[in-house]
């Protein structure tokens, strides 16, 4: 027979085989269209983590850093402060101040915090070169008074009073100077002047002197002023120690400090509390189910049931726990009932694995039971639960890793805190799910790198949930 | 009853049979926790949506296109926002897992070797796993920013992006669901259909999705409940405020987000506005509920029986 003649809808055997062929190939596609969506997901995460290194490595050092703005000329001009101070830092052993601001790093100017972690990170050495300025405008231009000029009638700042310890006056400065201009920047108010002096120093390449212009004895007057103070800072650079302290601290203001002790603690009680409750409540009920009951109205009832609160939103099991627990019974929004809550979540789904589990042990077991006079208790507990236990377990953690990651159910239940400290079973708590969400939550620089450091934590605790699930399913499941 | 009691005449030591009755009556209580949950759960929201419709009428809560629930001057709780807000997202996310769950169900069920299937659904599964709040992380600092490259004007929470990424959270949901029943199609009609010289793409196309339709179809509104019922990634890269009418470029809010609003906002107990989370609650209660039985009724209903 010629093959042209196999036709279909009038469509040629050809056409016919290239449009199955380029069909099988879509639905390939789909597939790769996941794979490379998952690897985008974990690479961008991993990349938005990267910054964490350097983030504790200054901190550790003493540069706690919130960026600033300073308004000019209608144009909003970041800068970097130190905040958060901590007296005894290598940082503040090297002369640097609470609210200083950092202008250099490196040698090059500095604008945000996000931008002084990617010179850490990408430094050739341990030494961090800082020059910054000092945060106390009056020990660089004393106190400034504003006065009118009798010749143009505008506003000029005049200095009144100046320290002989501060800046200017060793640079040269004098009660009595006008204040004109920094670098090409004119003085527009006391705390302009300061702000003038950031703006220009940023400016300059290196951390050097400043060109000032004072009017003294009404004659323009340049001045050198070294505003900006260097210091060689020693960092401690290490991953596992970057590590170790974002997964040892409480939550801070600050994204440098803050960390997942609670958020950690919090998770691990809320699973295993759950894991207790819904291990007996779910495989009591599929024995239940399985082993005990008859076919009649209510069995079927209860089945429809199960696989109905299977799909029930989590916030609705929120609002559950919310109103009986935290509030008709008194319990408030604590760990444990948030554990109970957590509980009603998953209890369907580890009544449908239980079941499951069960249904694989052939009725052989429990007919050589019987016939030699066990009860049903016996049967259940002696033969049918050890073999279906690998199966009920591998069940019950993967719907703990479903509880471990979730979030919506606890927001109501009031995880929603600022802690620190470690919760316990009647505290106010928090999960890492939910100290994610308040981390992006928070616009200042940083809290997307540890909010995406902490979605590597729960990544990799969930991979171990998983990887235990798989080792039980291998190790110990038989088949009949 | 899968097996026969024990018969009495066996002597059972004093007291075994009280004991059994025992733990028979403890795992029935178990299995009776669902009706019990259920029953508190359909009280809870009808005793506590009442405490709101005493104050705003059906209509106004359903017609209504203004939601300002804690507006203090002039309140309205006009809920159409959010519903539109809901089915909006949850379009979105159909559009974009529908087609791909379902290829990628074809692709394991009919064409996939056994060493690909090992690799593909394990990455599938993976997906399936990923907390909520990380595919909402996602949608706020990936996608987002990457749509703006395409559409200039899009706006820093915008539905698109958190439809978009919802629906990738749910290809799974499809592709599992609709793999089982694709692959439990029996072979025989696959191979009734070669032997009439069909190609693959025609035995797909005219005998397997067809046999396959209603759990398909079920599966599809079991992911439209889940997209319905999602807070998390909605919450974080949709934005928190009700539009009207809504945009696809601009901020909405969807009903879990109203309830998770008013969870983090600082109203006290017993302010009306917890009110309000009974009457969203039990709407949404209601939808995913209806929704969860239409897609049990359709499977039953329309299962093909091949034995």
């Amino acid at each position: 027979m010629n093959a042209q003649t196999l036709h279909y809808k009038g469509r040629s055997l050809a056409w016919r085989k290239t449009t199955s062929a380029l069909f099988g190939s879509l639905t390939f596609s789909t597939i790769l269209v996941s794979l490379a969506l998952l690897l985008a997901l974990i690479v961008y995460i991993l990349i938005n983590a990267h910054p964490l290194m350097a983030m504790r490595a200054a901190s550790r050092a003493g540069l706690v850093l919130s960026t600033m703005v300073i308004q000019w000329d209608a144009k909003n001009l970041p800068y970097v402060i130190v905040t958060d101070f901590t007296p005894d830092s290598v940082a503040a052993r090297a002369g640097i101040n609470e609210f200083d601001a950092i202008i250099h790093i490196d040698s090059e100017a500095v604008y945000r915090s996000a931008q002084v972690w990617e010179i850490i990170a990408r430094l050739p050495q341990d030494i961090l070169p800082v020059g910054w300025v000092s945060g106390d405008p009056l020990k660089i231009f004393g106190e400034l008074l504003p006065q009118l000029d009798p010749h143009t009638g505008a506003m000029r700042f005049v200095i009144d009073y100046l320290p002989e310890e501060s800046l200017g006056f060793r640079a040269g400065l004098r009660v009595g100077d006008v204040l004109v201009q920094i670098e090409d920047i004119p003085v527009t108010g006391a705390r302009q002047a300061w702000e003038a002096l950031i703006v220009a120093a940023q400016k300059r390449a290196q951390p050097g002197p400043l060109a000032v212009q004072v009017e003294r004895d009404g004659e323009l007057l340049p001045i050198a002023l070294p505003a900006e103070k260097t210091a060689q800072i020693p960092i401690q650079r290490s991953w596992w120690r970057a590590a170790w302290d974002f997964l040892a601290s409480y939550d801070s203001n600050s994204p440098e400090k803050a960390g997942l002790a609670s958020a950690i603690v919090g998770s691990l009680y809320l699973v295993g509390l759950t894991a207790l409750f819904a291990l007996p409540l779910g495989v009591g009920a599929a024995i239940y189910l399985e082993e005990y009951a008859r076919r009649n109205a209510l069995t079927e009832l209860i089945q429809l049931l199960i696989a109905n609160l299977a799909g029930v939103p989590s916030v609705i099991y929120g609002i559950i726990g919310l109103e009986i627990l935290a509030r008709a019974l008194k319990m408030d929004r604590v760990l444990i009932t948030g554990a109970l809550t957590m509980t009603l979540l998953i209890l369907p789904m580890v009544i449908i694995a239980s079941r499951e589990a069960l249904r694989t042990i052939p009725d052989s077991i429990r007919h050589a039971a019987y016939s030699v006079g066990a009860t049903r208790w016996q049967v259940v507990r002696a033969h049918v639960l050890p073999y279906a236990l690998p199966g009920i377990l591998t069940g019950l953690i993967i719907a703990l890793s479903r509880a471990i990651g979730e979030a919506a159910l606890l927001i109501l239940l009031g995880a929603f805190q600022y802690l620190t400290f470690i919760p316990g079973l009647w505290n106010y708590f928090t999960v890492i799910p939910i100290q994610i969400f308040t981390w992006i939550g928070e616009a200042k620089d940083g809290f997307a790198t540890i909010a995406a450091a902490a979605i590597v934590v729960l990544l990799v605790v969930l991979l171990f949930m998983n990887a235990f699930a798989i080792f039980l399913r291998i190790r110990f499941q038989r088949r009949w | 009853m899968k097996t026969t009691a024990p018969q009495p005449a066996l002597h059972a030591p004093p007291g075994r049979y009280l004991k059994e009755r025992l733990i028979q009556g403890v795992l029935f209580a178990c299995a009776f926790l669902a009706v019990v949950v259920t029953a508190i759960t359909i009280w809870l929201f009808i005793s506590g949506s009442g405490i709101f419709f005493t104050k705003v009428s059906l209509g106004e809560f359903l017609g209504g296109t203004r939601w300002a629930p804690i507006d203090v001057s002039t309140p309205s709780y006009g809920a159409l926002p959010l519903i539109l807000g809901t089915l909006i997202i949850t379009g979105i996310a159909l559009i974009v897992a529908l087609p791909i769950g379902l290829l990628s169900a074809i692709y394991l069920s009919e064409f996939a070797s056994q060493r690909v299937r090992k690799i593909a659904k394990p990455v599938l599964e993976i997906l399936a796993g990923i907390p909520t709040v990380v595919y909402g992380y996602f949608a706020l600092l990936f996608v987002t920013p990457l749509l703006r490259s395409i559409l200039p004007e899009i706006q820093f929470w915008n539905a698109l992006s958190a439809g978009i990424v919802l629906g990738i959270a749910i290809i799974p949901l499809v592709s599992s669901l609709s793999e089982d029943v694709i692959y439990a199609v029996p072979r025989e009609l696959r191979e009734g259909a070669y032997a009439l010289g069909a190609t693959r793409f025609e035995t797909i196309r005219h005998v397997v999705l067809p046999a396959a339709l209603s759990g398909i179809a079920a599966a599809s509104i079991l992911a439209m409940s889940r997209a319905i019922g999602e807070t998390m990634i909605v919450a974080i890269a949709a934005g928190r405020v009700p539009t009207w009418p809504p945009d696809l470029l601009k901020p909405l809010q969807t009903l879990t987000v109203h309830i998770v609003n008013v969870a983090t906002g600082d109203a006290e107990a017993g302010a009306f506005i917890w009110a309000t989370i009974f009457a969203i609650g039990a709407l949404l209660f209601a939808i995913t509920l209806l929704l969860n039985i239409f897609s049990y009724w359709i499977v039953r209903r329309f299962r093909e029986q091949y034995e």
